[in-house]
């Protein structure tokens, strides 16, 4: 039997390459088309006032751990981490933790933060002189400098201002205690 | 109840399309009568099994029957009536159910059309059609079954994609698609018939160009159909943005295009039979390919449903196809040589004459290169992201402005040979003839180019593009015109006679030449609309006037309308001379884990010479301040035009011919055609 | 096309699920003005260049927005999309023009945010090379296959006219064969 070879090892051969490329599509996720570029880097500046009308900088908190952590009141995940992180932020006194606010009215997270089960939480870091300031980001500037795309996310500073490790989502109390002892180091 | 009998129904399509397959085979290779008409009683069996099965879909989602799986997906009691229809493919498991109805249309179709004139091929044509079947019955059956029954039905369901809802076009832009997309399996099974049965005729192409026509037809519209959904819904004033799935649906389109060209040259000349072949084995295997991007999950987009696991099987399938047709065509194309061979012998010459680089054919061959350049170009840029996360696990994006560098120029070269082509003639033209017969296309792409540049159009690529439609469509209207006077000179004729008397025996021939007038429209509304669009946001508090252009804009107001199964925003702006515009931001109560997200929804004045396009971007929550896109885009509506005329010529082509002499085709080899 | 924060925003409930409230703060989308807080550069460390005359700003940002994929939404630019994140951009893009900041220069900077992924049109370097040389190599070997074909057509060409041309000038012979194509 005569075989056209040419038809037959250039068309098995390319549809070989072309099925083994999409059967990679089955684990790839090329629709996130975020790449993870602020870990290991110097963690982008900012100078942001909080609700209290205090300016903070990244600058200003050299040496000392940094926790920040995007969020908005109408995001549902946001909601599920935040009384987990306040309450991080008791057990680490030595770490500064910042919210940023992301595409949010600064009025409606002062309302959220006075309501349950925040007020309670909020009260006792007070008691403890623990700050845990929520800054403005007018036209969510330092959110698209961090390379930030939905809410929450979250990143953990060193004392030399490295970003250790960034969250997409919200956090689990497992991974939040295992990045802040990374960030906690001397 | 009514999840029995589809599911009976699926599975008597399934076991029809078995046999079908089974006896199709036997009948090819055996030329046995009995298994023939059991072959082409399966099909029939395995059309009107799938048929009924979505009707039987349609009645549960009409009588709201939860305990169907699909109903309790995408059904709810809240839903109009044509939505509640249009729900057969608001979701993965109804589409592929719609799909296999689809199917059963064509295959019937098909198998009635054909009847008893083509024994040699038919057998082998339904065995193909049929094996496609089993897949998709197959699908349906298993891992993709929307008769699962329910044991606790629930009361209430969560209602179709607010996408779907939003506009009337989603009735209409999907099934059009389908039918390209699920039609294309037709010429597929031809061409595999052809190999099989190890003969190719000038008779056996004529059903394979115009079944290849049919989905064409039917993609050419869904792709504007869906260009016009995308303007109309999605807010930013566009049509095409190259995403992977409007991509998808490109590619078969890209070698369907090109296959109908091709064909013309395979039988007039004989010549570039296995180029054609391959082009329209591709134009299937594309649209399963552009399947297997829309549902997989892989490629996100708009169209793509909630992921499933139907991905891997699909993909197998899709492997095993392009396997089977790469060796059929490795295996059997030599026999067809053979076959030509004999058939020159017998008439003592190799049946085509070239005897200048000027013809059509050559005009052809480079259209072929060009559509095969552009398939390749896009397929690439589309599958270019998983090449690089899998090679070197980076995220990469190819997008708008990539397509839109490399489509351009292969676009306007299209254009060009889309001029060239028709003033040609086949075979040979003498260089001089040829030149005066394209001077005055040029002249008429002239004039166009000149009048672009006094309006006021000077951005070089619109000169360009208009110089280009201009001198394709003086090819095109030449070629209406000429053979009329010819006629009237050889035949002395009135020129109405005339007309009449050509354009009625040559339907093949003009309905391709409108076609060329619907791409024309299409390329003449791109060029103007992306060249001189005009954009921009306005932030206007309640009663503030603005200037946008010439117009005088005011906000008048918003308000709140409700609706049973959606809220709307609704700004209401009044533009001094031409009315009122209101842009709704609409939020659907129904509509699964889509629903209250807000869809906007654009206000469009649409004339022949420009559009005028509001979008909302932002209402404050008084409703007394609003952010609106201003979209101005000149000539807009032309692209839409495309879909009609292009239907109406390939329905044309379509006609069957005046004279019989189609229809009792004697087996006149390939390449005969020519001497004719 | 451009998806709509839509699909992304329902699955991961990142995005605002009514914008219309959330959004009642968004500032205007006219560009502000270009000083940054604190005089520092809008693009830390980075002087920018002179300022661009103000009526051409708007269409230079989109241009260059057009280039920059909205990462919230499926292939839709930044300039298009009607996205929260989307809208943030562009007006950045819109302050980073203003301020006189090269085109190069604001696409760096957000590849330098959000990695490469964001431009739509991705750099003809490494890898990527692969969709600016493949579309180039697949069109000459389109070329030279028709070449091939063409040389090999004139080669089997027969010169023996048609049987209906005897006789006739070339061009009566050419709407001779016109006739008979129609009869086709």
């Amino acid at each position: 039997m005569k075989v056209k070879w040419p038809i037959l090892i250039v068309g098995l051969g390319g549809t070989a390459a072309l099925i083994a490329l999409l059967a990679t599509g089955f684990s790839a996720n090329i629709n996130t088309a975020v790449t993870d570029v602020i870990t290991g880097k110097q963690a982008p500046a900012f100078e942001l006032v909080d609700l209290q009308g205090r300016t903070w900088s990244v600058e200003e908190l050299e040496g000392k751990p940094v926790f920040i952590n995007f969020w908005s009141t109408w995001c549902g995940p946001c909601k599920m981490e935040h009384p987990m992180l306040l309450q991080a932020a008791k057990a680490y006194p030595d770490v500064q933790f910042l919210g940023i606010i992301y595409n949010d009215a600064a009025a409606a997270v002062d309302v959220q933060l006075r309501r349950p089960p925040y007020n309670r939480l909020m009260s006792e870091l007070e008691s403890a002189a623990i700050e845990y300031p929520n800054l403005s980001d007018p036209d969510g500037r330092t959110a698209l400098r961090y390379g930030v795309v939905g809410v929450p996310e979250s990143f953990f500073v060193d004392r030399t201002g490295l970003v250790t490790y960034k969250q997409v989502g919200p956090l689990n109390a497992d991974t939040a205690k295992r990045e802040l002892a990374r960030i906690r180091k001397q | 109840m009514i999840s029995m009998l589809g599911r009976g129904l699926v599975l008597a399509a399934l076991f029809f399309a078995a046999t079908g397959c089974f006896a199709g085979f036997w009948a090819g290779s055996r030329r046995n009568q009995r298994a023939w008409e059991w072959a082409r009683n399966s099909a029939y069996g395995f059309s009107a099994s799938m048929i009924l099965a979505n009707l039987a879909m349609v009645y549960a989602l009409l009588v709201r029957d939860f305990s169907v799986s699909y109903v309790a997906e995408v059904g709810s009691t809240t839903t109009p009536l044509w939505l509640t229809i249009v729900s057969l493919w608001a979701s993965l498991n109804g589409s592929i159910l719609f799909w296999g109805g689809i199917l059963g249309v064509y295959t019937a179709l098909t198998v009635y059309s054909l009847g008893d004139r083509y024994r040699e091929y038919t057998p082998w044509a339904l065995h193909v059609l049929m094996g496609i079947s089993i897949f998709f019955a197959f699908l349906v059956a298993s891992i993709a079954n929307p008769f699962a029954p329910i044991a606790n039905p629930p009361l209430e369901g969560p209602g179709p994609n607010p996408l779907l809802q939003n506009h009337w076009l989603m009735a209409v832009h999907p099934p059009m698609l389908y039918l390209g997309y699920v039609g294309m399996s037709v010429p597929f099974s031809l061409i595999c018939a052809a190999l099989l049965a190890g003969r190719l005729e000038a008779g056996w192409m004529v059903p394979v160009r115009r079944w290849m026509l049919v989905p064409w037809m039917f993609l050419s519209i869904g792709i504007v159909l869906g260009g016009w959904w995308s303007y109309a819904v999605l807010g930013w004033g566009g049509a095409w943005a190259w995403d992977p799935v409007e991509n998808a649906s490109f590619h078969p389109w890209l070698t369907g295009t090109a296959f109908i060209h091709s064909a013309m040259v395979l039988q007039r000349k004989g010549k570039l039979r296995d180029w054609t072949l391959v082009l329209g084995m591709s134009t299937f295997l594309l649209t399963l390919l552009g399947t297997f991007m829309t549902r997989s999950g892989v490629f996100n987009s708009v169209h793509s449903f909630t992921q499933s696991d139907i991905g891997p099987v699909f993909l197998a399938f899709i492997a095993i196809v392009f396997v089977y047709s790469i060796v059929l065509l490795a295996l059997r194309s030599h026999v067809l040589d053979e076959e030509a061979r004999l058939t020159d012998a017998r008439l003592g010459h190799r049946g085509s004459s070239l005897a200048s680089v000027l013809s059509r054919d050559t005009a052809i061959l480079l259209q072929n290169a060009a559509f095969g350049a552009f398939t390749f170009m896009v397929l690439l840029g589309t599958v270019y992201p998983l090449l690089a996360e899998a090679l070197q696990d980076r995220r990469i994006s190819v997008g708008e402005p990539y397509f839109d560098r490399f489509a351009l120029p292969l676009g306007l070269m299209l254009v060009f040979l889309m001029g060239i082509g028709p003033s040609l003639p086949w075979g040979r033209s003498a260089p001089e003839t040829a030149m005066k017969r394209l001077v005055p296309s040029l002249a008429v792409g002239t004039l166009f180019a000149v009048v672009a540049l006094v309006t006021g159009y000077n951005k070089p690529m619109t000169v360009l593009a208009l110089f280009l439609v201009g001198f394709a469509l003086w090819g095109n209207l030449f070629e209406f015109i000429e053979p009329v006077t010819q006629r009237m000179r050889a035949r002395k004729e009135g020129p109405g006679v005339a007309a009449i008397k050509v354009w009625g025996k040559a339907r093949r021939r003009f309905g391709g030449h409108i076609a060329h007038y619907g791409v024309l429209c299409a390329v003449f509304g791109l060029a103007m609309s992306k060249g001189y669009r005009h954009e921009q946001e306005l932030n206007l508090n309640t009663g503030e006037v603005a200037q946008f252009l010439d117009y005088e804009i005011t906000f008048a107001g918003a308000r709140d309308d409700s609706e049973t199964h959606r809220i709307s925003s609704v700004a209401r702006f009044e533009v001094a001379g031409l009315g009122a515009f209101e842009p709704k931001v609409n939020t659907y109560t129904s509509g699964g884990r889509m629903a209250g997200q807000p869809i906007f929804t654009p206000a469009v004045h649409s004339t022949p010479t420009y559009d005028l396009y509001f979008s909302i971007l932002q209402i404050s929550q008084d409703k007394t301040n609003v952010i609106v896109r201003l979209i101005y885009e000149p000539y807009q509506v032309w692209v839409w035009f495309a879909a009609p005329i292009i239907a109406l010529g390939t329905l044309i082509a379509l006609l069957p011919p005046r004279s019989s002499r189609a229809s009792s085709v004697k087996p006149a080899p390939v390449g005969e055609g020519s001497r004719s | 096309m451009s998806m709509l924060s839509l699909l992304v925003g329902a699955s991961l409930a990142q995005t605002p699920a009514e914008p219309t409230v959330a959004s009642a703060t968004a500032p205007p989308a006219t560009a502000p003005p270009a000083t940054a807080a604190s005089g520092e550069f809008l693009i830390r460390g980075l002087p920018p260049g002179p300022p661009p005359p103000p009526e051409t700003v708007e269409q230079t940002a989109r241009e260059i927005g057009l280039q920059l994929r909205c990462l919230q939404c499926q292939n839709e630019s930044i300039a298009d999309s009607n996205s929260n994140m989307a809208k943030d951009s562009i007006a950045l893009v819109r302050r980073l023009v203003a301020a006189g900041y090269s085109e190069d220069q604001i696409k760096d900077h957000f590849v330098e945010s959000y990695g490469e992924g964001i431009l739509l049109l991705p750099s003809p370097t490494g890898l990527n090379l692969v969709v600016y040389v493949g579309p180039a190599i697949g069109a000459g070997l389109a070329l030279g296959l028709v070449l091939s074909t063409v040389v090999q057509w004139r080669k089997e060409e027969d010169d023996v006219p048609l049987p209906s041309d005897v006789g006739l000038a070339p061009k009566d012979r050419y709407e001779q064969r016109l006739l008979a194509e129609l009869e086709d």
